[in-house]
């Protein structure tokens, strides 16, 4: 009886092709912004969790939907972290190191959560060129995952920076 | 060669450029010092922005994923996490992400494409509408241009179910592709200079830049200056009667009509950034532009051509009667307005300063209020918290725009 529920449940050999196939790539991705392969492995699982909640065989492009919801882990990790760092820093019985180095994490955690603001404050395309980008996407890569015209990607990334630019200085104390 | 545009200059310096591309291009730069300065300016803009994306991300990790055992044993984990999260349902709440989701499921690629092109065929059909709004102001001088400046804005909104009919309707036609270049020849112009950005008030204002008026208690920031657009439409009433007809209009424009031109500028604007503007907000990006402005060959029989143009088919009624609610047409602008879509969330019609106006609410955290005053198109831009209240927001941007 439980074997057969199990069975049941189980996903399916369908989806452990498209698993195996992109999951070193969404690793690969979300690594690359991360930088801490554990932590990398785990939200990669979590995309995938994702994917298979939803009704995976109607999206188009997988490799696009996987990648932009890679950047997307990535991104919310990061931001994550920010909060999760001021918590133990709060904490006095984490407080026990270096007071310089502490306080030097700070801003560096600062300025990363004043940037990922930032880039968060960009209409999600935008996000996605400019980190696409920064990754070293080809424009080619950028059009399919973003679903844009080749030709306009060059374009539309210059104004990208322009908007994160100016948004980054607006909001500079 | 003549000057590339930003597109082909951005590709050069990503080596997107094909050789003999890339070689021309050399060659133009050598002789060209504008392009020179454009180049520059986008190689130290993609240095700037790289520089502050290194402060964000950790230094990417080295390591070698795609090993076969280890896909297998994510797999294992993953299947393993299904089954568990099968058998106790609350564990899917665990996912730490936090609240910013993942990309919704995008089942609909493929409409979405089809759809924004539909989406930029009805603005341009709002603008065009606008057009056939201008009255003939002074009937004597036949000859002339009439001009008018817009002094009212007015919402279109255009709900999920309008869009739906329109696009049911041109996919239900034989003809195919439908847009407004079947009524004629539209031309954009966009001005002589790309954006400008400038990091300081001071930089904008040595390059002989004027900016506008500020109260005097504001700190000014970057400054964005953005060229004039002029879009022009030549009128084909042949081409745009057989469409008509062909869509079942018995509405026909008038042949006088024929190679007349009608255009709109959208003026020149310039936002400045302004420091802790108050009302709780870090900063405020106030823009100024004139009024678009409309010219029109006075000939127009104007309430005929309305009339007509209203008629159209593919205009959902929810959006005729709107339009043809607009009692001061003539100097009204239409703005559209799409219900659910794009990046606006909410868009009110208010009174600004004792003028028309608009509160805008973006998804990406900005409200924006705009408002008209003597010729003068005015907006405050500013970013909110997640969780603020809408009505705070507007009444704190209504206490802001009295100062202008």
């Amino acid at each position: 009886m439980e074997a057969a529920a199990l069975t049941k449940n189980a996903p399916g050999q369908d989806f452990q092709v498209i698993f195996q196939n992109y999951y070193p790539k969404v690793v690969r991705q979300i690594a690359g912004f991360t930088g801490l392969n554990s932590v990398a492995e785990d939200l990669a699982q979590e995309v995938f969790l994702r994917l298979y909640h939803l009704d995976w065989t109607q999206i188009a492009n997988l490799n696009a939907w996987l990648t932009r919801s890679s950047l997307n882990a990535a991104c919310n990790y990061l931001r994550g972290e920010k909060r999760r760092t001021t918590r133990e820093e709060s904490n006095p019985d984490m407080n026990n190191c270096n007071t310089e180095t502490s306080e030097q994490l700070l801003i560096r955690e600062e300025t990363r959560h004043h940037i990922m603001n930032i880039l968060y404050a960009l209409e999600e395309r935008e996000r996605h060129l400019l980190l696409l980008k920064y990754q070293g996407y080809s424009y080619q890569e950028i059009a399919k995952i973003l679903n844009l015209k080749p030709v306009s990607v060059g374009t539309l990334l210059a104004r990208a920076r322009r908007q994160f630019k100016l948004l980054y200085l607006q909001k500079e104390e | 060669m003549a000057c590339p545009d930003e597109n082909k200059l951005q590709a050069y310096l990503d080596g997107e450029l094909k050789r003999d591309e890339r070689k021309a291009l050399t060659l133009h730069l050598q002789n060209c010092s504008f392009c020179r300065s454009s180049l520059q300016e986008l190689k130290e803009l993609e240095g700037w922005v790289d520089h502050a994306l290194t402060e964000a991300f950790p230094i990417p990790a080295e390591g070698n994923f795609g090993e076969e055992h280890e896909v297998y044993s994510a797999w294992n984990k993953f299947s393993g996490n299904i089954l568990n999260m099968n058998n106790s349902p609350t564990l899917t709440d665990s996912r730490t992400s936090g609240h910013d989701p993942l990309p919704p499921v995008e089942r609909s690629w493929p409409f979405v494409k089809r759809f924004r092109k539909y989406i930029t065929g009805i603005a341009a059909a709002v603008i065009f509408a606008s057009f056939f709004m201008i009255p003939q102001v002074q009937a004597a001088a036949s000859d002339f241009l009439s001009l008018f400046r817009v002094s009212k804005i007015e919402m279109v909104k255009f709900t999920p179910q309008d869009i739906q009919q329109i696009e049911r309707f041109f996919h239900s036609s034989n003809k195919g592709e439908i847009s407004i270049q079947n009524f004629g020849k539209i031309t954009i112009d966009e001005g002589s200079f790309k954006e400008q950005n400038f990091p300081t008030a001071d930089d904008a204002i040595k390059t002989g830049i004027t900016l506008p008026k500020v109260p005097q208690q504001y700190q000014m920031g970057s400054v964005l200056l953005r060229p004039s657009a002029t879009v022009t439409m030549e009128f084909d009433t042949v081409k745009a009667n057989q469409l008509m007809k062909e869509l079942g209009s018995s509405a026909a424009f008038d042949s006088s009509l024929n190679g007349k031109k009608f255009t709109v500028v959208w003026p020149k604007s310039t936002s400045v950034v302004l420091k802790n503007p108050g009302q709780g907000f870090d900063n405020m990006i106030y823009s100024l532009s004139d009024s678009p402005k409309i010219q029109a060959p006075s000939l127009v029989d104007a309430e005929n051509l309305r009339a007509t143009l209203l008629q159209a088919p593919f205009i959902p009624e929810g959006v005729r009667s709107q339009l043809a609610k607009i009692n001061d047409w003539q100097n009204t602008l239409p703005l559209p307005y799409f219900e659910g879509m794009g990046n606006t969330e909410v868009t009110e019609k208010i009174t600004v300063n004792g003028r028309d106006g608009l509160f805008i609410q973006c998804k990406n955290q900005t409200s924006l209020l705009l408002w008209e005053n003597q010729g003068q198109i005015y907006s405050l831009q500013v970013a909110y918290q997640k969780d603020s209240d809408n009505n705070t927001i507007k009444s704190s941007l209504l206490r802001l725009a009295n100062q202008f």
